[in-house]
Formats: C-alpha cells, sequence, structure tokens
C-alpha cells in the first residue's frame, strides 16, 4: 500500500554540537562515527521527494556544523520541499548566516531558554551563547526571513517565561514552547510536575490571550495540550493524536528511520543503508503504534476519556518517558485538571 | 443561544462517556457551571509562579474551553444530525467501549518541527 507522504521530515543531519544543553534529548555532541556521506545525504533528499514529503527541518546536533549543510539545504529545495533549519544561533558567521539567506528556507529558528544569560548559558553549558543567539535572533528578524523560536521548558527555566516573552514582544516571530523530557541527557528530577506543567499551560493561554498576533505569535508544541475543561486551545492545530510516522517522519545521521525524532532508540524502524526509504515508509508494521490504534492499546484513563479516539493518548514521547508505555500521557491538562479538582475537594 | 452554538454540545454527546453527564456538558456549554471559587483560588498560585497576575489567570480561565476539534463546514453538517445524537445519547447507544481501530489521519504541516508565523495566518 502507498501512503501519503509525511507533511514533515525532522532530520538529525549531525550530531556534532558545540554547546552542551542539560535537556538534549539526543545528547548531542560529537559526530555519530557511520553518519550518511554527501552522497547518501543527497540521495535521500530524492527518496523522501519519492516518497510524498512535503518539507524538510534539517536540525541537529546543530545542523549548521556539517560542512555540506547548504548542498542539502539546495537539494532539498531543487526536488520542492519547503525546507526549515533549526539552529543554536551560537557560532553564525557572516558567511554562514549569507549561505542561510542564500538557501532562503521557509523558515529558521533558534532555541533560547533563557530571559537572562545567566539562565540560558547555564542550560546551554556554555557561556556567552545567550548573547549571540539573540544577536542572531535580530539578525534573522532584520533580514525578513520567517524566524522562530523554540522554548524547552524545565525547572530550571520555567520562571524565565516573563522575561523571553519581553524580549520576543513585537518581534514578528513564532514562539513554540514545549516541554523537555528525560531522554538523552535531562534527568528526571529536572523535568516539570504536572503542576508545573499546568502553569506552563495557563502561561502559554494567558499570552495568546493578552497578545494579538501582531504582537506575538505563540503556541504549544505537540506535548502541550489537550483538550482542557478549562484552558482555551494551545496549539496552532488541534491535536489529532500522536502523528509519528503519519504527517512526520524522524532521520538520524546514520539513516535510522523512526516515527518520531523525540522518541528514544527502541522505536528506530529501519536504516535507508539496509532498505530504501519507499519500503520502510510504506510498511504496513512501520510506526504501527500510531497508524494503528485501538482502544485497548491505550492506558486505563485514557481509553475511558471522551476525546480518546481522537487524542489516542497524547504525546509518544512523554507518555513512554513518564508512563512507562505508551497512549497513556500523563501530562493532559484534561487529566491533572480533574487531579487539580480532586485535591482541592 | 444560537443552533451554532448547540454544536458543541452534539461533539461532546457523540464522545460521550461514562465519566461524563450530560447535564455537565449541557451545564458547561451554556456557562452555566462557573470555575468555583475554590478552584479558581487553587489555579491562580500555579499562574503567578509563571509570573501571571491573577486578573490573567482569571481571563484565561474564564474562556471558552478546548471543545471544538472539528473543521468548521463539519459543524453545520453535525446541526443535521444533532437530533439524532441526542436520541442516540439518551439512550446510551454511543458504543464508548466497543473497541475501535483507528484510521490513520494525514496532517500536513510542520508542526512536529517548529511553528512558522505563517502558521498563525
Amino acid at each position: 500500500m502507498v501512503r501519503p507522504g509525511p507533511g514533515c521530515a525532522v532530520w538529525e543531519i549531525t550530531l556534532k554540537c558545540n554547546l552542551n544543553c542539560m535537556h538534549c534529548g539526543s545528547a548531542a555532541g560529537k559526530a555519530r562515527s557511520d553518519e550518511l556521506t554527501t552522497d547518501e545525504a543527497l540521495q535521500l533528499c530524492d527518496d523522501l521527494k519519492g516518497i510524498g514529503c512535503q518539507g524538510v527541518a534539517m536540525m541537529g546536533g546543530e545542523p549548521l556544523l556539517r560542512k555540506d549543510w547548504p548542498s542539502i539545504a539546495e537539494r532539498v529545495r531543487e526536488v520542492g520541499m519547503d525546507l526549515s533549519i533549526i539552529t543554536n544561533g551560537y557560532k553564525i558567521t557572516e558567511s554562514k548566516f549569507q549561505r542561510i539567506l542564500d538557501v532562503n528556507p521557509e523558515l529558521v529558528t533558534v532555541s533560547i531558554d533563557g530571559g537572562h544569560a545567566a539562565i540560558h548559558d547555564k542550560i546551554r553549558g556554555v557561556p556567552g551563547s545567550f548573547k549571540e543567539v539573540v544577536a542572531t535572533l535580530r539578525r534573522f528578524v532584520k533580514s525578513g526571513l520567517p524566524t522562530g523560536v523554540i522554548t524547552t521548558v524545565h525547572k530550571m527555566n520555567l520562571g524565565e517565561l516573563t522575561t523571553i516573552r519581553k524580549l520576543l514582544l513585537g518581534t514578528g516571530v513564532a514562539w513554540q514552547i514545549q516541554m523537555a523530557t528525560p531522554y538523552g541527557r535531562l534527568t528526571y528530577d529536572h523535568v516539570l510536575s504536572k503542576e508545573e506543567y499546568y502553569s506552563l499551560a495557563l502561561f502559554i493561554a494567558a499570552t495568546r490571550k493578552k497578545y494579538s498576533k501582531k504582537e506575538l505569535m505563540i503556541a504549544g508544541a505537540h506535548d502541550m495540550g489537550y483538550f482542557s475543561r478549562v484552558l482555551p486551545p494551545l496549539q496552532v492545530y488541534p491535536w489529532q493524536g500522536c502523528q509519528a510516522g503519519i504527517s512526520t517522519l524522524g532521520i538520524e545521521s546514520n539513516g535510522n528511520i523512526l516515527g518520531c525524532l523525540a522518541l528514544p532508540p527502541e522505536y528506530v524502524e529501519g536504516n535507508i543503508r539496509e532498505r530504501p526509504l519507499k519500503e520502510i515508509w510504506n510498511d504496513s508494521a512501520f510506526s504501527s503504534y500510531t497508524r494503528r490504534v485501538r482502544r485497548t492499546d491505550l492506558g486505563s484513563e485514557c481509553a475511558s476519556c471522551t476525546y480518546s479516539k481522537i487524542c489516542k493518548g497524547g504525546c509518544s514521547a512523554v507518555s513512554h518517558s513518564m508512563a512507562g508505555g505508551l497512549h497513556r500521557d500523563p501530562y493532559c491538562l484534561r487529566l491533572i485538571e480533574a487531579e487539580l479538582k480532586k485535591s482541592n475537594g | 443561544m444560537s443552533l451554532v452554538d448547540m454544536i458543541p454540545v452534539g461533539i461532546e454527546l457523540l464522545r460521550l462517556s461514562g465519566r461524563e453527564s450530560v447535564y455537565t456538558i449541557l451545564s458547561r456549554v451554556f456557562k452555566a457551571q462557573p470555575i468555583s471559587p475554590a478552584y479558581r483560588r487553587r489555579i491562580r498560585p500555579l499562574g503567578a509562579s509563571v509570573g501571571l497576575s491573577e486578573v490573567e489567570v482569571d481571563e484565561v480561565i474564564s474562556g471558552s474551553p478546548n471543545v471544538t476539534n472539528l473543521p468548521s463546514w463539519l459543524k453545520w453538517v453535525l446541526v443535521a444530525f444533532i437530533v439524532v445524537v441526542l436520541i442516540l445519547s439518551a439512550i446510551g447507544v454511543t458504543g464508548s467501549y466497543v473497541p475501535w481501530y483507528t484510521n490513520p489521519l494525514y496532517v500536513p504541516g510542520t508542526d512536529y518541527a517548529s511553528i512558522r508565523p505563517k502558521d498563525f495566518l
């Protein structure tokens, strides 16, 4: 059976990174020893187009540390796919900046995790990184490139949100907020509690209400939500269940394929060096955990929820890391609200 | 309350489970069940912890809850079926506990990488 292609392939083009973020889910730093060669990467661009993929998000590690990133970016554009680049914004030289402008991505996104240098630098593991990322952000905005900012929230930067908001107000960037999950370098003790998660949701909802889109575009990522009894929607698009292997595809720098890059290594379901991408994507067994969900797959609380058929148990990565299995995401607004109400008597 | 405003009721009833009564759903839609002062007191500190004022928190928890998940054109289709749905719900034939498969839903977009300014337009 030939499936529609993914809307977006999230491609870690290298694991090499010049920062050392405490929450990095891939524990990036050194490049993998077996990363795809330039020829293999270019062929993969063609293969992605071949399965009907609409866009590629180049990320890492730090994608701009891979020397041939412009060739990959250009091939993505040549074959007619959208291109976005997610960078840490650190050490973006003038020539690198010009190359980004040359490839003209649909979106360039930088990561900002603190509103103050002290917090951002501590989280990112490199002094001076805040100053650089803010300067990079301003350059992107000034150049007119569509620009996004991602903030990954955990215990250390939950209190930074209002300061980051001040920084981004009126800049025209799209601000995506996501919760850090305990993969890679992030330890469980830094993960938000459910109450803190709810605070984060309140912040997103209140900011969406307080500011117009002209002032600030803000939304929760795939792990923020869903179906609150109290709060308005946090996301740009309504949540329709985990899209791993449906409208998104994860690619590791060595050619490993999985439904979503946020998932741990046990979810790798093939490698393009061993099997063509088309075959992996169209395999009926690929990503069956999202493509064919049964009510019996859901955790008990999710199975009895009004929204079970749509939600299917929330974000797979959060569910796996925080509940030990899929389709039972405990970071659910609806569930937390019920708990808050109960604890309130 | 207009006919269109009745749609969330239909949506909820379609997905009715044993955990929610028709009364709860109707009262929520009619906003006859305001957030209780005790619950409000419980939520305010959570907002304060991320720098939100009481006014900001109150405003956001008093709005419309996140119950819409269908394209707008489908709402009109739902209007046509709402009477049938009410009857079916009343006799408890919603099939909440019948095992089901879901058809994979294709959602184009960039929501798993990062959002673009264009996504807000």
